[in-house]
């Protein structure tokens, strides 16, 4: 109940206007920060717009009164996966976008745009036209724990009937760990198995140039050694 | 709640539609994965605030859901495109069509 917390902490303040102005801010930095991904040129960047995208959305959850799934959000969204795309981003090092000369698709990318935007544009007017339900009241009183998102009104919706979903979330997060695992160990082989073969031909290089030296220079020494035996005069000099 | 269902819901929408213009406009393979996170935590959105509605569970259990196979998909996502980067320098997701029939 944010807004209840709200007029809680200002007696004066009303609650209403807050609480827009709330929604406004949180908004506007959501779809900033999401526009700011898809046009930065550095993913840097478009990372750390993402993490203020992650944060708005996680303030907003807070305002539907779900403060569980907000917590979520900022520990899996902005802890976890925004830290592992950077990690990726900074692994793999600086690779912006190419010159947009060098866009082979070029042609499409307009045509793209408008797609996406009529798509938006048909979402919204859905919603417009769309009547929606007031919220429900979730201002009575509830037993101690058990409110209206809170963890153990979670737990229970999860442990009774959602247990299937449950179940298989986690079967689906073991597979993608594997898999992880499983794509990162084949990237690698691949990658110590060519190193490996360009080390092991360059020795071969090596040991083949060293043999065609070696048997040059014997060679030379015969031809020396024939010439030596031949004239003495050529041989001292 | 004073702030309407309606506007969480069309804000919803408006990040669906960012999120989908940068999976179809950019290029580089990464950013084509956060846009895909810009689209899952639009989908999120959307649910909590139903979910807010009609003062229901349901909601918020799709949610952590939807966030768990969003893990999974990051972690898979990156692996492939690690694996990408070591097989050829670049991450072009125009170049990358070995699977393309």
């Amino acid at each position: 109940m944010t807004g209840l917390i709200l007029a809680d902490l200002n007696p004066e303040l009303p609650g209403a206007p807050f609480e827009v102005i709330l929604f406004g801010l949180f908004a506007t930095l959501a779809v900033v920060g999401a526009l700011r991904v898809i046009t930065a040129s550095d993913p840097f960047v478009s990372a750390l717009s993402l993490l203020i995208n992650f944060v708005s959305l996680g303030a907003l959850y807070l305002m539907l009164d779900q403060s569980f799934v907000a917590i979520g959000q900022i520990l899996v969204y902005a802890g976890a996966v925004v830290v592992l795309f950077l990690f990726v981003i900074a692994y793999l090092g600086d690779r912006r976008e190419l010159a947009e000369d060098a866009v082979r698709l070029r042609a499409l990318r307009p045509i793209a745009l408008v797609a996406a935007a009529a798509f938006g544009a048909m979402l919204v007017g859905v919603v417009i036209a769309a009547d929606f339900p007031d919220a429900a009241d979730i201002s009575k009183k509830t037993p101690a724990g058990f409110s209206f998102g809170s963890p153990r009104a979670i737990g229970e919706a999860f442990l009774g009937h959602y247990v299937l979903a449950f179940e298989v979330t986690s079967l689906v997060l073991l597979v993608a760990a594997i898999g992880g695992i499983v794509l990162g160990l084949t990237g690698r082989a691949r990658h110590d198995r060519l190193r490996k073969l360009m080390q092991t031909r360059s020795a071969d290089q090596q040991k083949r140039r060293y043999e065609q030296a070696e048997q040059e220079l014997t060679a030379r020494r015969r031809a020396e050694l024939a010439a030596g035996t031949s004239t003495k005069e050529d041989a001292s000099t | 709640m004073t702030v309407p269902v309606d506007w969480f819901v069309g804000l919803s929408a408006i990040l669906f539609a960012i999120g989908a213009a940068g999976v179809l406009v950019r290029r580089n393979a990464l950013v084509v994965l956060l846009s895909i996170e810009i689209m899952l935590n639009a989908g999120n959105l959307a649910l909590i605030a139903f979910s807010r509605t009609h003062a229901s569970q349901d909601g918020q259990v799709l949610a952590i859901t939807v966030m768990a196979i969003a893990a999974s998909e990051v972690v898979v996502g990156l692996g492939i495109v690690v694996a990408l980067s070591h097989l050829r320098r670049e991450l072009d997701t125009d170049e990358l069509s070995e699977l393309r029939g």
